[in-house]
């Protein structure tokens, strides 16, 4: 694992820069280019606000209910683009997986990265927006960073499982729009966690999205830390699913060239 | 060990694809019928490559040759480690540059000069390194007016350069090639072919090719691979030849393979008939029918006429094109004065060429026979009645190699 790493890290320059010019040909071509990063979390919030507050009321404490969609959407969205362009990315490179030694993983991280660039945009100005109206910062802040890592750790391990087996198995790229529908249902990405029967909510909590966007929204908007219960769970699942999904990567990565 | 510092050393490699179940449906299939693993040689699998063993030394140039799906790009994979052998060991020293394709993770959205950096990348070099040589690319390249240019707007000879370029200018102690010396234009041949001699000296090289004259002129050494194995090792000279030699009567074989010679379709024919050239022929000296010739060889047409209606001086006139269409020669019975007295109904007449001073290439035939040379109103005139092939090792320009002898030269 540690040399797999050391290789990684020697490659940082190849992760970099496929996650920017993937960035570049992105924005390049539209007329709107970065804007887009903002758009798409912005202009799902105002349809779900206007779905959820107007049409059906979501019963949501203390917060807009546009501000609290907006961090479950913002979260959500780099899980699921990172999942969805990072599980197709290796076999799309193909051509160039099968010309060149490099460390494989640097593609689907690269998707990662490109996609948590919109996120800390998408986060960035939701900031900039709390310190405009003066919101306090609150010490929950200080668990952030902790929050961060875990979310960035789960999903990159989510997309390591993704893209090597999309190589092995197509099907999965049939699959994954439907798992990602019904995961976002199962999450609390536009309704809040309370609206949960008290039985089910332990396992509702283990998923860690679940728990992800519920301490994000702890933390930034309701001020308070998140439950250790809820956090300690989330924390050992995404660094299994990403150790083992490293692992597995690495395990089939040597058969990529062969099999495309 | 320094005596003998092997940069690439494979034992015993061998490596089998396997076709893999792509969905799940095919895996379910998989797992209920047989657990089908091949893992011997004689399975179900594809063995690319068996039993191959080599060492390569530093400073050494190899040139690998073999047919098509010999298992030469499998081997260059391996060494590349994009792939690594079902059985034996690889082992590579050094870094490697690969140049199996010429800008092969170009980003065809960007600009040359984004692409020189995600190129180099992709080759393992820090931005500090490319910038350290991305003058030297540029200039190489000759592309500094279009490197702000989206590469897809390249034409496809301005890629390979842009490509060639970044690639020789890492700086590593490895590098593997795979047909790159034919890109661009003959300038930039000669531009690369310079800068591969300079790398020669400090590099150990890899050099896959068809181009059997630049092997020889390039390797000290060559590997010729023959279905997956290593058929031939040693001095360049050497392989190449008895490569060629065996190219040569296979490809022989296959051209004749129905026995009687196939009807060319692309052969048109006119004629008022009196005499009728029946048969032609290609053969070897010996009189043994050949298509495959090579250039110091002699060639043998032999043409087998009936006569219908005797008439006036009559004669046969031969006439080579090259394969795009450059009279390369044309020779008839009349130029040289010759009588023909015929009296028999049939016959046969034969136009011997010593040797084929021609650059390597097909080549067509015509041939004809007409009366008192008069080639508007032939008798029969069979226009590219026949092909055949001419390989060499030597490769001058132009179409005709003349006989030349190069002086030391004398220095005042």
């Amino acid at each position: 694992m540690m040399q797999h790493v050391t290789r990684l890290i020697r490659y940082r320059g190849l992760l970099w820069n496929l996650a920017l010019s993937e960035l570049k040909a992105k924005h390049r071509q539209t007329a709107l280019g970065m804007m887009w990063a903002l758009l798409q979390p912005v202009s799902l919030m105002v349809v779900y606000a206007i779905v959820f507050s107007v049409f059906v009321s979501v019963p949501v404490k203390d917060v807009p209910y546009a501000l609290f969609a907006y961090v479950g959407l913002v979260t959500w969205l780099f899980f699921a683009t990172s999942l969805s362009t990072g599980t197709v990315s290796v076999v799309a490179q193909m051509n160039l997986i099968t010309k060149a030694n490099f460390p494989r993983e640097v593609i689907p991280l690269a998707k990662l990265l490109a996609a948590g660039f919109d996120f800390a945009i998408g986060w960035g100005c939701f900031i900039i927006l709390l310190v405009l109206y003066g919101t306090p910062v609150k010490p929950s802040w200080f668990i952030f960073p902790w929050v961060l890592l875990v979310h960035v750790f789960f999903t990159a391990g989510m997309v390591l499982w993704g893209s090597a087996l999309y190589v092995l198995k197509r099907d999965v790229g049939s699959l994954l729009p439907l798992i990602l529908q019904v995961w976002m249902f199962l999450s609390p990405v536009i309704y809040p966690s309370d609206l949960i029967p008290d039985a089910y909510k332990a396992l509702y909590l283990l998923n860690p999205m679940a728990a992800i966007i519920e301490a994000y929204r702890g933390v930034t908007l309701g001020g308070t830390f998140p439950p250790f219960a809820i956090m300690a769970p989330a924390t050992v699942i995404a660094l299994t699913v990403f150790i083992s999904g490293y692992a597995y990567f690495k395990f089939t990565e040597v058969r990529f060239a062969d099999i495309m | 060990m320094a005596l003998t510092e092997h940069m690439i050393t494979f034992d015993h490699v061998s490596k089998c694809y396997v076709r893999q179940a792509r969905t799940f449906r095919e895996s379910l299939a998989h797992l209920g019928g047989r657990s089908a693993e091949t893992d011997s040689p004689g399975g179900a699998g594809f063995w690319a490559l068996q039993e191959v063993s080599f060492k390569v030394k530093r400073g050494e140039t190899l040139g690998i040759i073999g047919d098509n799906g010999a298992g030469k790009s499998t081997l260059l994979k391996l060494m590349a480690g994009i792939t690594v052998p079902t059985h034996g060991q690889v082992d590579v020293k050094g870094r490697i540059s690969s140049l199996i394709e010429l800008g092969a993770g170009f980003n065809p959205d960007l600009t040359g000069h984004e692409n020189i950096y995600l190129n180099g990348a992709v080759l393992g070099l820090t931005r500090r390194e490319i910038d350290e040589c991305l003058e030297q690319i540029t200039a190489f390249s000759g592309l500094d007016r279009f490197l702000d240019v989206p590469v897809k707007y390249y034409s496809s000879g301005m890629y390979a350069r842009l490509g060639f370029a970044i690639a020789v200018h890492v700086k590593a102690d490895v590098i593997l090639t795979d047909e790159i010396l034919a890109v661009g234009d003959t300038a930039f041949q000669r531009q690369c072919l310079r800068k591969f001699k300079e790398l020669q000296e400090a590099s150990t090289i890899i050099f896959v090719s068809h181009d059997l004259v630049r092997v020889k002129e390039v390797c000290s050494r060559v590997l010729w691979i023959r279905q997956g194995r290593l058929h031939c090792d040693g001095e360049a000279g050497k392989v190449v030849d008895a490569y060629l030699q065996a190219v040569q009567q296979e490809r022989d074989r296959t051209l004749r393979a129905d026995g009687d010679l196939p009807h060319e379709p692309e052969e048109r024919r006119r004629g008022t008939g009196e005499v009728e050239i029946s048969e032609i022929m290609t053969c070897n000296a010996a009189g043994e029918p050949r298509v495959v010739f090579r250039s110091d060889e002699a060639l043998m047409v032999r043409i087998k006429y009936r006569i219908r209606k005797f008439g006036y001086d009559p004669g046969f006139g031969v006439n080579i094109m090259s394969h795009d269409g450059v009279f390369v020669h044309g020779t008839n019975t009349f130029i040289h004065g010759m009588v023909l007295d015929l009296t028999k109904e049939s016959g046969t007449i034969e136009l011997v060429y010593p040797n084929l001073p021609v650059v390597p290439g097909t080549y067509w035939l015509t041939a004809g026979a007409t009366s008192d040379n008069n080639w508007s109103m032939p008798y029969d005139l069979r226009e590219r009645v026949r092909k055949f092939e001419v390989l060499s090792t030597r490769r001058d320009g132009g179409v005709i190699c003349l006989e030349h002898r190069w002086s030391d030269p004398v220095q005042h």
